[in-house]
């Protein structure tokens, strides 16, 4: 140990070891300006310049038919979830039909057909922990909350199950929805896919996002940066995969829609 | 006469508590003479300092390579990385580095005789081990990026296994020694052994002999260079921290600029991929493996004498130096045979490795190689002896 | 130990070599790696002469 016989500082030692913390902090410093390393080139920039154009198909590859999509009423209490990913692999969206109502920006012969992000706007939890429960469905969550079969909207809500986040699929691209017995912890609305239906095959694809929706929850660029406006299809179309070319095609892509439950196109998505 | 210090074959002496010579601070490692702060003294140190050097950049390349896309991901490192190319530069110099001075330890060791007395046989044998190991690690770093030199290397190292005693007498042992190396075979599973390997097992492996090769050197004390008769009692003991620890982080810092500069004004690029169609030209072993390439190509003296028998034999003599050393001193011309073996394995491998260059995959006949080997032998003992004669006339003369 | 003004020189240097080294990394000019690298080496072989001279100062390099 030293021995302590003079309590004398050194103090040319002091200086010479803050000189050495000073040198060693020097080096610190310039070697931090490597930082640009560990950024990416490709970070945040779009994989692709617009949306694509994705025809809805099953596992098989075959394009699946407006009319074989099941609907929902003000009476369902059963119904399955149909998720297809869209504009990039990673970006899973609920595909819903409604029958007896109009869904501002639906398609199909009863504009009745829509799909909403899957991805909720509160924290980013996905399907099927993000649903659609029907009219004659409340989900165990809901209730716990305060829902009952007065309080439940007609047509049912999409209702997260992490948080209770709360949307309206009847609304169209404004569904964020707070007239329940709690309030959504979502700020914005689910981001609305835009559909196109061809009436001489049946076939659905979909084509885009709906301009006037806030970006797809995990593919913001900064933090705080939920705009709405031009930035926003670039956002949507970055740091992600894109989706694969439909057989063989190429400006054709293919969105592939699975279901876990009773719903006629099995699979994982 | 000179006291010499017995080989200590029980371990469990290693795990005594060491008593500090005075005016040391108890701080884990031990303290150091004067006599010790030569450049000579810190090889293993700088091994060290090559060792973390290339396991922090090798962190920061895995950040970018991809299983999947080898060549392309290494391609992607040195053209679109901020600093990749720096990086990758670095990591294969600091490598060669590497391989460098565990030459030079392991020669200066060798001749020394720093492989003698109480716990230093086990370090070096740990040393001759982890000579394989970084020799391993550094093959399958070249390999990870499937160049067509590297795929090439690949197919080298499964034949030789294949073709080997092991390969012809046990075939199922081969067989899972290759599986080793690359799994199934496809692509994938190639690539993805071969990562594994060199970033977690080979890499972990020679962390941990590294650290139990150092334990060693801190409980075997020091080695006194010095035979003067009479020198026994040492004037003063330099503290571990603070004045060993930045004297060892001085010279690194100094080792690890001339590397980086180095690597910054010789920028590396990835020789061509696996699969490129290239005409006239001869895939090269890197210069490391050139001894070995072309020791391959000699005819040695029948019953498979050549090759890796001789790699084998070169290996065993060297693990077991300390217990063939029955010489009573330390110096090198005071143990002439052993430094006789010493100078005939330097000459041979630089002119293994010259020749390989200017004649490679060429082999050679018996007398040829006979009568390589018998000359190098003949340099080797008469330089040495001469040496030996001449220094014992001197000491002579001067009494 | 007497500290010299050399040393404080030395580790301004170090100082203006580091800012040095942000404004090639920021800027990525032509070449920018041999550049940014061999201010780095610089950069460590003032840090050594720093320890250099405290080793000097505790008779490490003394001849006997």
């Amino acid at each position: 140990m030293s021995n302590r016989k003079d309590d004398q500082v050194d103090n040319d030692k002091r200086k010479l070891l803050k000189l050495f913390g000073l040198s060693a902090g020097a080096l610190a410093l310039g070697s931090l300006s490597a930082e640009r390393f560990f950024v990416p080139e490709s970070r945040n920039q779009p994989v692709l310049t617009s949306y694509p154009r994705a025809i809805l198909v099953d596992p098989e590859d075959n394009p699946i038919l407006a009319s074989e999509i099941p609907y929902a009423n003000e009476s369902t209490s059963s119904y399955p979830i149909m998720v297809f990913n869209y504009p990039l692999q990673d970006e899973p969206n609920i595909l819903v039909r409604l029958r007896g109502i109009t869904i501002p920006g639906g398609v199909g012969p009863n504009s009745d057909i829509t799909a909403y992000s899957g991805i909720c706007q509160h924290l980013g939890c996905i399907a099927p922990l993000l649903r659609y429960n029907p009219a004659k469905n409340i989900p165990f969550e809901a209730k716990l909350i305060g829902y009952t079969t007065e309080n439940w909207p007609p047509y049912g809500l999409i209702y997260c199950k992490c948080h209770g986040s709360q949307y309206d699929p009847t609304k169209g691209h404004d569904n964020l929805y707070n007239s329940g017995p709690a309030p959504s912890p979502a700020n914005h609305s689910l981001p609305q896919v835009i559909l196109e239906y061809d009436s001489t095959t049946d076939y659905i694809y979909a084509t885009g996002m709906n301009p006037l929706n806030a970006v797809i929850r995990t593919h913001l660029w900064q933090p705080n940066g939920e705009t709405y406006g031009s930035e926003v299809q670039e956002e949507n179309l970055s740091g992600g995969t894109a989706l694969t070319l439909y057989q063989g095609s190429t400006s054709l892509y293919k969105a592939t829609v699975v279901t876990s439950s009773n719903g006629p196109w099995p699979g994982n998505y | 006469m000179h006291m010499e210090e017995k080989n200590d074959y029980n371990l469990m002496d290693a795990l005594e508590e060491d008593e500090s010579p005075p005016g040391s601070y108890k701080i884990s490692l031990r303290s150091v003479t004067r006599k010790e702060f030569r450049i000579d003294y810190w090889t293993g140190s700088f091994l060290m300092t090559c060792l973390m050097y290339l396991a922090i950049s090798g962190m920061l390349l895995f950040y970018y390579f991809e299983q999947g896309n080898p060549y392309g991901s290494t391609q992607q490192i040195i053209d679109g990385v901020y600093f990749g190319r720096l990086l990758l530069t670095s990591h294969l110099f600091m490598a060669y580095a590497m391989v460098i001075i565990i030459y030079v330890h392991m020669f200066r060791n060798y001749f020394v005789g720093a492989y003698k007395g109480r716990f230093r046989w086990l370090q070096w044998i740990l040393g001759v081990v982890l000579f394989i190991l970084v020799y391993v690690e550094a093959v399958l770093g070249y390999l990870l990026s499937e160049t067509y030199i590297g795929v090439s290397a690949l197919h080298v190292m499964e034949l030789l296994v294949e073709k080997s005693v092991i390969g012809r007498l046990m075939p199922a042992l081969s067989n899972w020694i290759i599986a080793l190396l690359i799994g199934n075979a496809s692509t994938a599973s190639t690539v993805g052994h071969l990562l594994a390997l060199h970033v977690a097992i080979i890499g972990g492996l020679i962390l941990l002999l590294a650290f139990l090769h150092f334990f060693l050197f801190e409980k075997s004390g020091p080695f006194n260079l010095s035979e003067k008769k009479g020198e026994e009692t040492v004037k003063k003991y330099y503290p571990w921290y603070p004045i060993n620890l930045i004297y060892t982080v001085f010279t690194s810092l100094i080792f690890i600029a001339i590397i980086l500069i180095f690597s910054a004004f010789f920028m590396q690029v990835l020789p061509p991929a696996y699969g490129a169609l290239l005409y006239g030209l001869t895939p090269f072993p890197d210069w490391y493996i050139m001894p070995v390439y072309k020791l391959m190509d000699l005819a040695g003296y029948g019953l498979t004498t050549g090759g890796v028998p001789l790699v084998t034999f070169f290996f065993i003599s060297l693990l077991f130096i300390p217990f063939i050393d029955r010489y009573k001193s330390k110096g090198a011309l005071e143990r002439p045979m052993i430094t006789v073996f010493g100078v005939f394995y330097i000459i041979a491998l630089f002119i293994m490795g010259l020749w390989g260059y200017s004649q490679p995959g060429l082999t050679q006949t018996r007398l040829l190689t006979m009568a390589m080997w018998w000359g190098i032998t003949m340099v080797s003992v008469f330089t040495v002896y001469a040496m030996r004669f001449a220094k014992k006339d001197l000491v002579k003369n001067e009494n | 130990m007497k500290i010299n003004l050399l040393l404080y020189i030395i580790v301004a240097i170090q100082f203006v070599i580091a800012i040095g080294m942000w404004y090639v990394a920021v800027t990525a000019v032509s070449n920018y790696e041999t550049i940014w690298t061999v201010l780095l080496s610089l950069n460590l072989i003032l840090m050594s002469l720093l320890f250099l001279v405290y080793l000097k100062h505790e008779g490490v390099f003394a001849r006997e």
